[in-house]
């Protein structure tokens, strides 16, 4: 009985001292070392741009030591519904003019200030060493194969739907995942045969996932904007201009290019 | 059979090598932080105000008790991401109650940090005021009397004699709704966002690393397996025992 009751009050004090802990600690950010006083941007980015916004966020916060950046990753239409209700936001990238068109008409970015910075593709992903031996678009119409899509409310699921439509097919679908990443992740753990992602996804996740091409006639062109939030505080304004600006500019630009994104 | 199943398969598939590595990483020990804190404060709260209405619920009987009751108990049957969709559009900037927060005071509280612990609290204090509804029930209200006519205050009485007896089920009712704000996603993930740092608790973290295909997953998912058993094995001992006092 003793020494549960000791147990007992090492695990509560334990606890406590966790959850106390976080009120001394600095705000985590992408292994930065930053000071409480840094200015904090909120940049929500779809999910296809999780790794190249992650270098570009670690390069940006090396270059400007007084400023950290927390990243949101979701699919564009999932980050479209949280900032309509009030989700914190300095930067918004998307998958497609649309969702940012939403944005503009809510009010939460401004029309103007918003801009293309990056184009993709997309490919068919299969697992490695394409075991359902994928060769094209036709191939995923075959009712034995699992494929994986995103849902069709999310731009990559749109997008798929399209370049569907552009070769005339009807394919059957084991899932429809909110976001790109579900989608890759199903495909890379051979949960399924095939999927479509981004052309981005396939280069990213080269190790675990292996790329069919979709012909450029039946493919389609994602654009993807960068807007800063509006009633921005000026400091905020000021980092977010230097943050689109460093996207756009030359390492952004390389970065953008590296892991296979097509400038505009 | 088939709940074992799955947690063996879990085990088995666990990275043992990357272990240590994994889970001393930024997105892990953030994950574990945040979780730890929000399900603290969650806890807390989830305590104070469920003591009180779990008192009325036992010992008053009112009109609309019944109502009472029913809403103190539907989060607890209401699937979470309802909890949270309905948290949204209460609490969001173009909710009820959110829109005059934000008008009036600047205050918004959607994909903060304070969303994840109100979602956490949404879910978790029925389970508490449940189990302490029925200990108070179960308690002999004569043992209380006994202090008052002895000169000790309501308040008194009530630290000094009414809560040493329901002990056992004061001690299982936390670890459960701990428990349960410590695992919480539906709610969470709609209300608070999945942002790293700020809203990605432990559960999310699991899901997000899955999501990208990250070995983690499986990593922080035995740690909250390691977790719930450990309070299983916490709560087996003075469930029972509460239920040896019970009807006392």
């Amino acid at each position: 009985m003793n020494l549960r009751r000791h147990v007992g009050r090492a695990a509560i004090c334990c606890v406590v001292v966790t959850a106390l802990l976080p009120a001394c600690t600095t705000r985590q950010s992408q292994g930065s070392n930053n000071s409480s006083k840094d200015l904090v941007l909120n940049v929500l980015a779809s999910a296809s741009l999780a790794q190249v916004f992650t270098r570009i966020a670690e390069a940006f916060e090396s270059e400007f030591q007084d400023i950290s950046i927390t990243t949101t990753f979701a699919g564009s239409a999932t980050l479209v519904t949280q900032l309509k209700n009030g989700a914190p936001m300095d930067i918004v990238a998307l998958a497609d003019t649309m969702s940012m068109d939403k944005l503009s008409s809510a009010g939460l970015i401004s029309a103007q200030n918003s801009q293309v910075f990056a184009t993709n593709t997309m490919t068919i992903v299969v697992p490695r060493a394409n075991p359902g031996k994928i060769t094209g678009l036709l191939d995923l119409t075959n009712t034995s194969l699992d494929v994986v899509l995103c849902a069709p409310t999310q731009p990559c699921g749109v997008y798929a739907q399209q370049i569907l439509k552009n070769a005339n097919l009807n394919v059957s679908v084991k899932s429809l995942e909110t976001s790109v990443s579900g989608v890759v992740s199903k495909v890379s753990t051979g949960q399924a045969d095939a999927g479509i992602a981004y052309t981005t996804d396939a280069i990213a996740s080269v190790k675990t996932v292996d790329a069919v091409p979709i012909p450029e006639s039946q493919n389609i062109v994602a654009h993807y904007p960068i807007a800063r939030g509006s009633h921005l505080s000026p400091s905020s304004q000021q980092a977010a201009n230097a943050f689109i600006a460093f996207v756009v500019g030359a390492t952004g630009a390389r970065i953008l290019t590296d892991l296979g994104f097509v400038l505009p | 059979m088939l709940i074992a199943l799955p947690l063996v398969a879990l085990i088995v598939r666990v990275p043992w090598t990357n272990f240590w590595s994994s889970l001393s990483s930024d997105t892990a020990t953030t994950a574990l932080f945040l979780s730890a804190r929000t399900s603290l404060i969650s806890t807390s709260l989830a305590i104070i105000t469920g003591l009180p209405l779990a008192w009325l619920l036992a010992h008053r009987n009112f009109r609309g008790i019944a109502v009472v009751r029913a809403l103190c108990v539907l989060p607890m049957v209401l699937p979470p991401v309802v909890g949270g969709v309905a948290l949204l559009y209460a609490f969001g900037t173009k909710g009820l109650i959110g829109s005059a927060l934000d008008n009036w005071w600047g205050i918004r509280l959607a994909f903060t940090q304070t969303a994840a612990i109100l979602a956490q609290y949404f879910v978790a204090v029925p389970f508490f005021i449940v189990v302490m509804e029925s200990a108070f029930q179960q308690f002999d209200q004569r043992l209380a009397q006994a202090a008052r006519t002895l000169g000790a205050g309501p308040w008194r009485a009530f630290i000094t004699v009414t809560l040493p007896v329901v002990r056992p089920a004061l001690i299982a009712g936390v670890v459960l709704t701990w428990a349960r704000a410590l695992g919480e996603f539906g709610a969470t993930i709609t209300f608070a966002g999945n942002t790293p740092g700020r809203t990605q608790t432990l559960p999310l973290a699991i899901y997000t690393a899955f999501e990208s295909g990250d070995d983690q997953a499986l990593v922080l998912s035995f740690i909250m397996m390691a977790v719930s058993f450990v309070v299983l094995v916490l709560l087996r001992q003075h469930w029972i025992s509460a239920l040896k006092r019970g009807g006392q």
